[in-house]
């Protein structure tokens, strides 16, 4: 009981944190706002409506946000950074995509839609695994590898709905494929919005990495490489194969958001629809500390200020740009934060001796209560 | 008048919450001198000396420098007062050069940029005035760990260090090297820099010090002249109980061979040769030792036979099966458990739970998971269980490694190692600044586990260990196996002639020598 209390205290207190970091970011930005002339309140009357009025349209953000915090976490779990989330969500939406259009009306509609988000996951896994291999074969830096591999991708996304699969009615400008067939549609959870089922797909999902992260072979072969890779390597553990399944993992869910946002919210692959998910997924995945039930908090906290910052500009003249503002002031102080643990560590590193000393006092008392003779 | 201290230490108090790491201790030095601070690990030596160089604040007591009392807030304040630290675990970046290392933080530049030419102008100095010799080119990553102490105390005197706290200096280094770094000690001391010897090992302090304070468990218990005292007493005043320095060994019998070696060699990270035709065999129920000046190629040797480095050629047999290319897992498997040199680096993973680090060489096994699904619960017990059995002092099986004291780590490493029923145990290092009660258990334990029939290659830079455990023992010297004897009536000096490649056996042949044959 004691010490589920003191979970309790330990929960409380990290999420105190986070929630500080927000509202550090929303009084910058009433900050901002102020200067220019603005009235501040405005940012509070979005945030507002988005969880209350507009739920809907947050519970439609907050699904692929936290797949994509997912699929940030678990390479980063291992030591490894998949930059490459918006290129394999946006192979895979098109995948999916072009699966849905070619399918529909030759077998029943749930498998259709089964078939095509499995695909759209495959498809992610697939070009996850450029950048793994070459990580794993010559070291190559998958940062730099993922990052570069997001824009070959939305060119081919770009060749493909502009020449192959482009919908009639398209325009250069405003290019997208056909429109999928309503039975193919995810179904909604609430009326006057885009939230769909893909919210309790990703809690799903959530779940089962949890589960994979803290209770399974693989999870445990991906903390120990994350932690100390030469410790692992040194237990037998095989680093490469470990950090490949992360980025095949990754890959595949950064896949199936993009079906998700596909089937559940365009119901068409409309060029270039990603607005930054991938990335939002790392700061959503950082701010939970890669850990996927927390994942389901930063990346709901996420999808309330995605949405509260387009009600704001939906309700008030303040413009588009303002509503990026916010979101960069939220990355940059979640990134201060980080900046925080980094200089915490470094100076409870400089005093490493202190705190050894401190337990071989304890244990020395211990030792004394034992009457070694 | 009285000689004027260089430290003056009062009434030090500093407490940890649930703990009181110094008690009121009186702590002085005088200029020029070279004073031992002694006490097993834990007895609040590093708090002091971490006090005295700004790491931590004190509660209350009051700290004068070369008779001027002093604030030191900060490590800055310490370098500023001409105080200089030289840690146990090194605070080097390892692939910069030795040069860069040593300037870092204080750079003669030029024009805004560094000025190596007179830097190295400045360091060669140093080194010729104090007799060291290193090569300030060599990146720090392919040092040795007494190279590497080196450069930190180098960085230290370049930095304008009147004042030198060396902390557990002597626990990484062979003979020759503790030698060495004496004669640097003594070089000081005449030049008028005075020097702090923390440590735990007494013959060295009753060999190099003016005066010794002894402190347990927070207090000084003794502040004695070198020449007026003698081990026992240091040792009764440092623990409260007679501590049994020998090892009980009971004499070997060796059956079939577990691990030949025949003309391996390898190359180290330089990519130079740094095993040259090593031949040797471990057999089962007996204790190999591996003696020699580190750096002479037992690190590689370590790792080539765990499978750590690649062989460039020749043969590893593990019980008659070539084991050259094979992964570290399956040579886990096959019966090798590994304690290795470095623990913080390679033994353990700071950032996870004691159990963690318990099961990395098992997790697989039937008995903790199931279908690639861990079975947590036995993990707990099993953890439990080893907890239990080896003594290690934790609060709950999941703290982080981190949070354990260097000795707890080690027997965190050992415990999993052993637990294994390992077939073949490569030891490197298994006592490395661990604590005279700790050193005696494991000393203990590796006898029990060769008493079982596990082969035993133990390599340590620490002679009294070599010859205390050894069965029988070989020397390396730059590669090579250069001597193998029975650990019976060894002279010592011959030894030691060996291990400084004075002197070696010259045919081949002659390194499986040890009188025993091969089964």
């Amino acid at each position: 009981m004691k010490a589920f209390q003191e979970n309790l205290k330990k929960i409380l207190l990290v999420a105190g944190k986070k929630i500080l970091i927000v509202f550090i970011a929303l009084a910058v930005i009433m900050l901002v706002l102020a200067l220019t002339g603005y009235k501040p309140i405005s940012v509070m009357e979005g945030m507002k409506r988005a969880v209350t009025s507009d739920i809907g349209n947050t519970l439609r953000w907050t699904a692929p946000l936290i797949l994509c915090g997912l699929a940030v976490a678990i390479p980063m779990s291992a030591g490894v950074f998949n930059m490459g989330i918006d290129g394999q969500l946006m192979l895979g939406a098109i995948t999916s995509a072009a699966i849905g259009l070619s399918l529909y009306g030759k077998m029943p509609p749930v498998s259709v839609i089964i078939l095509a988000l499995s695909c759209g996951a495959i498809i992610g896994l697939l070009w996850a695994l450029i950048p793994a291999f070459l990580r794993a074969t010559w070291g190559t830096d998958e940062v730099v590898t993922t990052l570069l591999l997001n824009y070959i991708a939305v060119l081919i996304t770009d060749y493909l709905v502009m020449g192959p699969l482009m919908g009639e009615g398209a325009t250069g400008t405003t290019y997208s494929t056909n429109s999928l067939s309503t039975d193919l549609w995810l179904t909604r959870i609430i009326p006057q919005s885009s939230a769909n089922i893909g919210l309790f797909i990703a809690i799903v999902i959530a779940i089962i990495v949890n589960f994979v992260l803290y209770s399974t072979t693989l999870g445990y072969e991906i903390k120990v490489v994350g932690t100390n890779s030469i410790f692992a390597r040194y237990g037998g553990i095989k680093s490469k194969k470990t950090i490949i399944m992360t980025f095949l993992i990754s890959g595949a869910i950064a896949g199936l958001v993009g079906g998700i946002e596909v089937f559940g919210v365009h119901h068409r692959f409309p060029g270039r629809f990603n607005t930054g998910l991938g990335f939002d997924g790392v700061v959503v995945s950082l701010m939970a500390d890669n850990n996927p039930l927390g994942i389901l908090f930063t990346g709901t906290l996420f999808g309330i200020l995605r949405n509260g910052g387009m009600n704001m500009e939906r309700v008030t003249e303040i413009p588009r740009a303002m509503v990026d503002v916010v979101q960069a002031l939220i990355v940059l102080t979640a990134t201060g934060r980080l900046g925080f643990g980094f200089l915490k560590h470094r100076k409870r590193r400089n005093s490493s001796d202190d705190s050894s000393t401190k337990n071989e006092e304890r244990n020395n008392s211990l030792l004394a209560e034992e009457v070694k003779p | 008048m009285a000689p004027k201290q260089a430290i003056k230490m009062q009434g030090i108090t500093k407490e940890f919450p649930g703990v009181v790491a110094n008690k009121d201790v009186d702590f002085q030095v005088s200029l020029g001198e070279i004073h031992g601070l002694i006490g097993e690990n834990g007895a609040g030596k590093s708090t002091l000396m971490n006090i005295l160089y700004g790491l931590i604040q004190p509660d209350s007591g009051s700290i004068e420098i070369n008779g001027e009392p002093a604030r030191i807030n900060g490590p800055q304040d310490a370098i500023d007062l001409g105080i200089g630290m030289v840690h146990q675990h090194f605070m080097l970046v390892p692939s910069l050069t030795v040069l860069e290392n040593i300037i870092l933080g204080k750079t003669p530049t030029h024009a805004g940029l560094t000025d190596y030419k007179k830097s190295r102008r400045i360091v060669e100095q140093l080194l010729k005035q104090y007799g060291f010799s290193i090569d300030l080119d060599a990146p720090v990553h392919s040092l040795s760990v007494g190279q590497m102490q080196r450069v930190e105390i180098i960085k230290a005197l370049y930095r304008g260090a009147k004042i030198l706290i060396l902390d557990e200096p002597t626990a990484v280094l062979t003979p020759s090297e503790i030698e060495e770094l004496f004669n640097i000690i003594r070089g000081m001391s005449s030049n008028g820099c005075s020097v702090v010897l923390i440590t735990h090992k007494l013959k060295e302090v009753m060999a190099v010090s003016d005066n010794i304070t002894v402190m347990r468990r927070g207090k000084v218990t003794g502040h004695v002249k070198t020449s007026e005292t003698n081990v026992t007493e240091l040792a009764g005043l440092m623990v409260g109980r007679d501590v049994v320095l020998t090892v009980v060994r009971p004499e070997a019998k060796p059956t079939g061979s577990v691990l030949v070696l025949e003309d391996l060699c390898t190359k180290n990270d330089r990519g130079l040769d740094c095993l040259k035709k090593v031949n040797l065999h471990v057999r089962k129920g007996e204790i190999v030792g591996i003696a020699g000046v580190e750096g002479n190629g037992q690190t590689e040797l370590i790792e080539v036979i765990t499978g750590m480095r690649p062989v460039q050629s020749g043969q590893i047999l593990m019980l008659d099966k070539v084991i050259n290319k094979s992964s570290i897992l399956a040579r886990r498997n096959l019966g090798i458990s590994h304690i290795p040199e470095d623990r913080l680096l390679v033994g353990v993973s700071k950032d996870c739970t004691v159990e963690e680090n318990l099961v990395v060489s098992n997790y697989l096994s039937e008995e903790l998971s199931n279908h690639g699904i861990l079975k947590k619960k036995a993990i707990e017990e099993k953890s439990w269980s080893l907890i239990e059995e080896f003594g290690i002092k934790v609060s709950s099986s999941k703290d982080l490694v981190r949070t354990l004291s260097g000795g707890n780590m080690q027997k965190v490493v050992i415990a999993r190692e052993l637990s294994a029923n390992p077939e073949l145990l490569v030891a490197g290092q298994p006592t490395r600044g661990v604590d005279v009660g700790a050193i005696e258990s494991i000393h203990k334990q590796l006898i029990d586990l060769r008493d079982s029939g596990t082969g035993i290659l133990l390599v340590s830079a620490d002679l009294d260990e070599i010859l205390a455990l050894s069965d029988r023992l070989y020397v390396m010297y730059e590669g090579e196996i250069v001597a193998g004897f029975d650990n019976k009536g060894i002279d010592e000096i011959e030894l030691g002639l060996f291990m400084t490649g004075s002197k070696r056996n010259t045919a081949g042949s002659r390194s499986n020598e040890g009188g025993l044959e091969r089964n």
